[in-house]
């Protein structure tokens, strides 16, 4: 991330709040920057320090919230004036293995609910799409599909995406409408134009939401097994406690913060993926050319392969896996690795070991050149072919094709 | 350190720090995490609290390295309320070495 990235994401977690407020946390974000890079540190030192924006947000007083109840107020004025338009409430108390929601092109957000009760707020301002509901088994399926009965909004208008978010344009309306609909999506105020809320108890087991280009967001939530697909709608998870964790998405990109997670299984075709303050026993990736980024993550066993996306890690594992076609990678081993196993074709490595204690360096490559650096100043070089460095209980493996290496250890 | 009880005592920390002087906010995060490990801009909220509270009053200051420095001083308030969390503090402390060795 870079720091206008995390200026961006942070003024986006802050648009809920007063204007006052706001610009307040912004200068002083922009004045630590400032001082930080004065004082000669990188810009990913000073994010590092700085930590994570949810942190920050959390300790902001409530009562400075201003957009949710100017939200809730026009909602209730909305329904007043036009009682068809989608908004509504439901209250499920029944006993529930599991919960499968489907949002199609809805945006979906999962939160804990706390009178025992499953709780799902339906709120949407297009008449093409419904809010539909029904048990089996000891699963409630809730979701959002296309009303058969509509079809006239259907004649009428056009969807299309655009940077991700859906845009309709009423085609009666002529430019005027598709002008308005544009706008809305450029100044950031547009998004899916249907939402949907469930908040689910704790006990429940296994939590399954899909959407085809809705966002999905999730937090403070524990069920035992939480499985998510998006196609081009973005995930992000924050504050979440599960066994089994499976991300999947087609273009969307995935966020994960505070995680702690028996299992984590993240599959991703373009979508990029950023880890942040996760524990998980096993975590495997998969990627074709979405990037991955992993910080603070800690945990038993990790699993990368990637064909273009780069991969940056730093990480405590006692085993670390990692492939990639063509993408680069920056890793950062922790101490109390056993094995290190790395491999490129194409790509560029760089592996960083010396917080471990003792380490075994095996590398290999085919036209890549590679070096490894000692702390004493020692340089190893190894242009072709393969070459060992070091006995120590720490075993690791490079080896790249065309890719340069660039490997530092202890000793 | 246990997070719960970092956020506790970090607006505490903040306070006294600030009887020893005017500090701005970078000066503060850079001084605090030297003893611990902190997300530096949770300070700022706390920061922002405890000047709506009026136990602090902000002045700006010209700087070389960007946007003017924001220094935070102590008020009166503030110092009186500094001294009561610290008696708390030394009295909870007392007490946790009491069960931990007793």
């Amino acid at each position: 991330m870079t720091k206008s990235e995390y200026m961006e994401a942070l003024q986006n977690k802050l648009e809920c709040f007063n204007r006052e407020l706001q610009q307040e946390i912004m200068e002083d974000y922009e004045q630590h920057f400032a001082e930080g890079i004065a004082a000669g540190k990188s810009e990913e030192e000073i994010m590092a320090e700085l930590g994570s924006i949810e942190d920050m947000i959390s300790e902001l007083p409530e009562e400075d919230i201003v957009r949710e109840s100017a939200e809730a107020e026009s909602g209730e004025r909305t329904e007043n004036a036009m009682p068809e338009a989608g908004r509504q409430s439901n209250t499920y108390a029944g006993e529930y293995r599991a919960v499968v929601i489907d949002g199609e092109i809805a945006d979906v957000r999962l939160k804990q609910s706390d009178d025992g009760q499953v709780h799902a707020d339906f709120d949407s301002s297009d008449p093409d799409y419904c809010y539909y509901q029904y048990e089996e088994s000891g699963t409630l399926y809730l979701g959002v599909k296309r009303d058969q009965n509509s079809t006239r909004a259907a004649k009428r208008a056009v969807k299309f995406m655009l940077f991700g978010k859906t845009v309709k344009v009423d085609l009666d309306g002529s430019f005027e409408n598709f002008e308005k609909g544009f706008r809305s999506v450029w100044n950031g105020s547009g998004g899916s134009n249907i939402k949907l809320e469930v908040r689910i108890p704790a006990g429940i087991g296994r939590v399954e939401i899909k959407t085809r280009n809705g966002d999905i967001e999730v937090q403070d939530v524990m069920p035992e097994e939480l499985d998510l697909k998006s196609s081009s709608g973005d995930v992000s998870i924050c504050h979440v406690t599960v066994d089994r964790l499976q991300l999947n998405t087609t273009s969307g990109d995935v966020t994960a913060e505070n995680i702690s997670s028996g299992s984590m299984d993240v599959h991703v075709t373009s979508g990029d993926v950023s880890l942040d303050d996760a524990e998980s026993g096993s975590i495997r990736f998969q990627g074709a050319s979405g990037d991955l980024s992993g910080n603070r993550v800690r945990g038993h066993v990790v699993s990368i392969r990637s064909g273009s996306g780069d991969v940056e890690l730093n990480g405590a594992f006692e085993s670390y896996n990692i492939g990639t076609g063509s993408g680069d990678m920056d890793i950062r081993v922790k101490a109390g690795a056993k094995e290190v196993q790395i491999s490129t074709g194409s790509g560029d490595v760089e592996l960083d070991v010396t917080d471990v204690e003792s380490t075994e360096v095996t590398v290999g490559t085919g036209s890549g050149e590679a070096v490894i650096y000692g702390s004493g100043g020692a340089r190893h070089h190894v242009t072709k072919g393969s070459s060992t460095v070091g006995s120590g209980e720490c075993k690791v493996l490079v080896t790249t094709g065309s890719g340069d290496a660039e490997i530092r250890r202890r000793g | 350190m246990n997070t719960q009880f970092k956020k506790g005592a970090l607006e505490l920390c903040v306070l006294s720090q600030l009887t020893r002087g005017d500090k701005y906010g970078y000066e503060l995060t850079e001084r605090i995490s030297v003893e611990m490990s902190i997300a530096g801009g949770t300070l700022y909220p706390i920061l922002r609290k405890l000047k709506e509270d009026d136990y602090v009053t902000t002045y700006l200051v010209e700087s070389e390295s960007g946007p003017a420095r924001k220094y935070y001083r102590l008020t009166d308030a503030g110092r009186q309320y500094q001294r009561e969390l610290q008696q708390e503090w030394e009295k909870f402390i007392k007490a946790v070495n009491e069960l931990l060795w007793n």
